[in-house]
């Protein structure tokens, strides 16, 4: 009985990781028309509490929106930070390490569930959240502890930042 | 601002992977300076190999993104560049046809981001027939098929669709447990894009901008390989590793510059500016061109 729990919950899991819906369909896109869908546009199932990471590639001299968002039953605020990793050299061992710049943290900044960023040079930028616990949208087709997130990425030829 | 080079060594092509592996995992992992800040050692002797790959999801960026970039430059077509689709029946291994079907893709990208649609047409046919092949044919249905046909004429329709269809395939081989089917496609894809850029540009030319666009892709063949990574207990994506990683080496042969990234809020866009990046150079150049050159036609033979 134990085996047919466990191959249950390993097929559920399964389902529901496979099962999420692409980011344009839950998460609040961008106002205005000069916003277009990136396919780098990622949705997955995690436990709540758990903390997601993508990393995607943001070419230089377009802005790119990054909207977070899950689908819980009632909307709730997701933690999420955006850096990029600097190859520094440290001078005191004289090797190479990659360190941290944030960009932006919305923990600074009200919990806006979304950010607007742009660069002169291509670069590859990390988004990271934390599930965020409250109830399942959909729980017939999702376990209850497991929920979708979603972080979508549009993009703007780049009209606002001076480069 | 100090001009270094970062070269990694490699000791085989599981260290190296170990070696990516082990940089994304640091970098998102708990291990902080006296500053709180993450750090990251690069140095390849340094690696602890039984470290435990970070779940970092990588995204790779589509052809089309490229090659809508490529298109607004001063750059025209040449339609010797892209692969005969009538060889698409002689791909008769999934490797080949997963390979392929992204080489075409590419193609098609390109073909229709330059305004050739009906040439674009062909390509179409030929990333259908090894869907089919691969057995993906659901991702390709009615309605685009339709859409196509109603679009035929209008290049800028074809590259939104081109690029769609790629999402699409994208998303039906995610849902559908097809993982290793999808990073050779995603290789093939980038494969061809690099192929028909490098010979857009013809010889090294330090006033092209698409020598940065070219060092850029670094970063991208970084992602690929860590979403390979995924896989990597699949014979043909350990395959197909390998032959990246002998690419990544001529990569390498490029300068790091080192940076300092401002970042900036203005009117609400957060900026970044100076950051460290990869320079081109003649002999980097040489060695990518001609190991990409070899790649492809090893893979459309």
């Amino acid at each position: 009985m134990r085996i047919v729990f466990s191959l249950l919950f390993v097929l559920s899991a399964s389902y529901a990781l496979s099962q999420c819906p692409d980011p344009s369909k839950f998460c609040i896109e961008a106002e205005g028309n000069q916003w277009s869908y990136n396919s780098q546009s990622k949705s997955a199932a995690f436990e709540k509490g758990e903390q997601y990471t993508m990393s995607f590639i943001a070419y230089k001299n377009i802005a790119y929106n990054i909207g977070v968002c899950t689908m819980l039953l009632e909307q709730q605020d997701v933690e999420f930070e955006v850096y990029v990793l600097e190859t520094k050299k440290d001078e005191s061992t004289g090797r190479y390490e990659k360190v941290k710049k944030y960009l932006f943290r919305n923990s600074e900044n009200e919990l806006k569930q979304s950010c607007l960023i742009a660069g002169d040079r291509t670069s590859k930028v990390y988004v990271k959240l934390r599930v965020p616990n409250g109830e399942t949208k959909d729980k017939d087709n999702e376990l209850e502890e497991l929920v979708c997130v979603g972080v979508l990425i549009e993009q703007a030829k780049n009209i606002r930042t001076g480069f | 601002m100090r001009n270094i080079t970062i070269k990694w060594t490699f000791a085989g092509a599981a260290f190296a992977l170990l070696s990516l592996g082990t940089i994304s995992c640091s970098g998102d992992g708990d291990d902080k300076n006296k500053d709180g800040k993450d750090k990251i050692d690069t140095t390849a002797n340094q690696v602890d190999t039984t470290k435990k790959v970070a779940e970092i999801d990588y995204a790779v960026p589509t052809p089309n993104e490229l090659f809508e970039i490529i298109s607004k430059m001063d750059a025209s077509i040449n339609t010797d560049l892209v692969n005969d689709v009538e060889k698409s029946a002689d791909y008769v291994t999934k490797k080949s046809q997963a390979l392929n079907f992204g080489v075409y893709t590419a193609d098609l990208a390109y073909l229709s981001a330059f305004g050739n649609s009906a040439q674009a047409m062909n390509y179409f046919e030929a990333i259908q027939g090894l869907g089919e092949s691969l057995g993906i044919s659901a991702a390709f249905d009615k309605a685009l098929v339709e859409r196509v046909e109603d679009n035929k004429a209008d290049a800028d329709s074809i590259f939104m669709i081109s690029n769609d269809t790629y999402f699409d395939t994208y998303k039906f081989l995610e849902e559908n447990d097809k993982g290793p089917i999808l990073s050779m496609i995603i290789v093939g894809g980038w494969v061809e894009s690099m192929y028909v850029i490098t010979n857009m540009v013809g010889d090294y030319d330090t006033n092209n901008p698409l020598m940065d666009d070219l060092a850029d892709q670094r970063l991208v063949l970084e992602n690929i390989l860590q979403f390979l990574e995924v896989y990597s207990e699949n014979g043909d994506v350990q395959a197909v590793t390998g032959d990246l990683l002998v690419l990544l080496e001529s990569f390498d042969a490029m300068e790091y510059i080192e940076g300092n990234t401002k970042v900036e809020n203005k009117n609400g866009v957060i900026t970044m500016t100076g950051a460290g990046h990869y320079e081109m150079n003649k002999e980097a150049y040489k060695m990518i061109k001609t190991a990409i050159a070899d790649y492809r036609n090893q893979i459309t033979e």
